[in-house]
């Protein structure tokens, strides 16, 4: 009860702190960061109040939550929802920090997204243009000009698998060392 | 991630993933940036069999030089890549009726650039003057015939029309000029649309139409062809991935038959372990190369030139200091709808079978040398006359990367 109490409180404070002055993400993350570090179990309610003062602190806000809660797949899905429920224009850009946040739980964000958001999918494309980095967050979410998935193997960023590619093979000295075929030993002159 | 491999390999094997990789190609683009590198190479070879199937059966040794360079520039936007390698092998005891020297050097650029996250440039280009230097390359099915000049140039553009739909609608161009022999050059474009759609965050469906026209010198004719296909791209985990397509090739050649024939590509990689990875490929569909063949001295042209490309090769690192190559590939060859030239009478079904496989093994001298010793075994039948035979290739050498 006292711990309630000590989060409307605090949320209230923030809320009117947020709506008082002029934005400062920034600070804002850190008073975020602070709240959820004292109240874990609170998370998602300090994130549906800070996010609806300060939705266009939205990324920050949910990274803050992320990061100070060490959350687990489900539960960054569950910020991603609380999130986006109150700033749904803000949907596309809430999912790929989090997932910039914590880059595991990307399965669990695409089912908020195909949950929330199934059919509005310029959406993506438009805030990754205008973010003007596409090797930032924007390219934590996939792309279908890209090999799926991210790992060691295969391409990251790259183009799309081209089995049928010829030649070309390998750098400088391919190994293992080339073997040569017979020479020119034959025509097919007659 | 670290590997514990050699450096002078890991350098090889991160620059060679930055360009094509034949049949087991899977699309990988650099990873990271290298900077301008350089190599040079020396393998002594000896052959059991330098001209299989012409001639008795002559052995010989060789000598294998080579220097190449690479560089590799990836920025958020743009990832480029430059390849080049000049060498050649002089064989010492080459009979009369071959040369001596034969050329065996290549380079090639790749290119992508994203415009944004919707639109980007994919540009990939090598060109090479060399014998047939590897079965995963997708052109050898026979023994080869001589040093020739290939090159090919491939550019797309991708578009990202929704979310989850994408497509890639590009052309490509290949031709390859033989100096020493006639009907064989071959000179290929071929225009191609791939639809692509993310299923899930590890798979894309593609569905491909490719449209091809292929002209043949000398008395080779020219022949078309259509592809539908149908596959995906997956990631069964972050270090292993496939591409599967397959589907139907519409063959045509001009004034002469029609053929049908189902098509199929495959490519697997996976990372198994931090020591162990294996690659494999598989490609079945008509193909228009050496599809001339001379029986009897009279020249017979395979409309229906069918060919199965297996191939599967591994790395493993058994410690820093030492690494094993292993590889197998399998080429059968089925001859169909063949008419002699002279007469244009038909010519009755002919195949061949190619079986090759090799070990390899390197050893790290120190941060610039690494040395390698390698054994190659090719068994190859077939209903042609010269066909058949077995092969013994046994190379030591040596390289400095810097």
């Amino acid at each position: 009860m006292k711990s309630t109490l000590f989060f409307g409180v605090f949320s209230t404070a923030l809320t009117l702190m947020s709506v008082a002055t002029e934005i400062d993400c920034l600070k804002l993350s850190l008073a975020v960061k602070r709240a959820v570090a004292a109240e874990q179990s609170q998370v998602l309610e300090i994130v549906s109040s800070q996010v609806a003062a300060a939705p266009a602190c939205s990324c920050e806000i949910v990274k803050a939550a992320i990061e100070s809660s060490l959350a687990k797949p489900a539960t960054v899905a569950a910020i991603v929802e609380a999130a986006a429920t109150v700033a749904p224009e803000h949907l596309r850009l809430i999912s790929q920090c989090a997932v910039a946040a914590a880059p595991d739980a990307l399965m669990h964000v695409q089912a908020v997204l195909a949950k929330l958001d199934p059919n509005r999918g310029e959406a993506s494309a438009k805030s990754s243009k205008d973010s003007k980095s596409p090797a930032g967050e924007v390219a934590a979410m996939f792309n279908p000009l890209d090999f799926p998935g991210q790992g060691p193997v295969g391409p990251t960023t790259g183009g799309p698998g081209t089995p049928s590619g010829t030649g070309g093979e390998t750098l400088v000295p391919v190994f293992p060392p080339i073997i040569i075929n017979p020479p020119n030993v034959t025509s097919v002159n007659g | 991630m670290k590997r514990n491999i050699p450096l002078g390999l890991l350098f090889l094997w991160a620059a060679g993933s930055a360009s094509a990789q034949g049949l087991y190609y899977v699309g990988t683009e650099a990873q990271e940036a290298l900077p301008l590198k350089w190599v040079v190479g020396l393998n002594a070879i000896y052959d059991d069999n330098i001209s299989p199937g012409f001639g008795d059966k002559k052995s010989s040794v060789g000598l294998n030089p080579s220097v190449g360079l690479s560089l590799v520039s990836v920025t958020p936007q743009t990832t480029w890549d430059v390849y080049a390698r000049l060498g050649l092998i002089y064989y010492l005891d080459a009979p009369d009726y071959m040369d001596s020297v034969n050329p065996q050097s290549r380079m090639g650029v790749n290119l992508i650039h994203r415009f944004s996250e919707r639109l980007r440039y994919t540009s990939r280009n090598f060109v090479s003057y060399e014998l047939e230097p590897d079965y995963s390359y997708g052109y050898a099915n026979n023994r080869q015939i001589g040093a020739y000049l290939l090159w090919q140039t491939d550019n797309s553009i991708g578009f990202r029309w929704t979310e989850r739909f994408a497509t890639y609608t590009g052309l490509r161009v290949t031709d390859t000029s033989y100096q020493d022999i006639d009907n064989n050059d071959r000179f290929t474009w071929e225009a191609y649309n791939q639809f692509r759609y993310q299923l899930s965050p590890q798979t894309v469906l593609t569905a491909d139409y490719r449209y091809s026209q292929t002209s043949g010198n000398g008395v080779s004719s020219d022949a078309s062809d259509h592809y539908l296909l149908a596959g995906l791209e997956h990631r069964f985990s972050p270090t292993t991935i496939g591409i599967l397509r397959a589907g139907a090739q519409f063959h045509a050649i001009d004034n002469g038959d029609s053929n049908t024939s189902p098509y199929v590509e495959f490519a697997l990689n996976s990372q198994i372990t931090q020591q162990f990875s294996l690659r494999s490929y598989t490609r079945y569909g008509i193909e228009t190369y050496n599809n001339i063949q001379n029986i009897g001295g009279a020249l017979i042209e395979y409309g229906d030139q069918q060919v199965l490309r297996l191939g599967i090769s591994s790395e493993y690192a058994i410690s820093p200091m030492f690494s094993i190559f292993t590889g197998i590939d399998y080429l059968p060859t089925s001859y169909a709808s063949g008419i002699k030239i002279s007469d244009g009478s038909a010519s009755p079904d002919k195949s061949s079978d190619i079986f090759n496989a090799y070990i390899s093994l390197s050893v790290k001298f120190n941060d610039y040398l690494t040395g390698t010793a390698s054994y190659n075994y090719t068994n190859s039948t077939s209903d042609f006359l010269g066909g058949t035979y077995d092969r013994n290739r046994i190379s030591i050498g040596v390289t400095a990367a810097f």
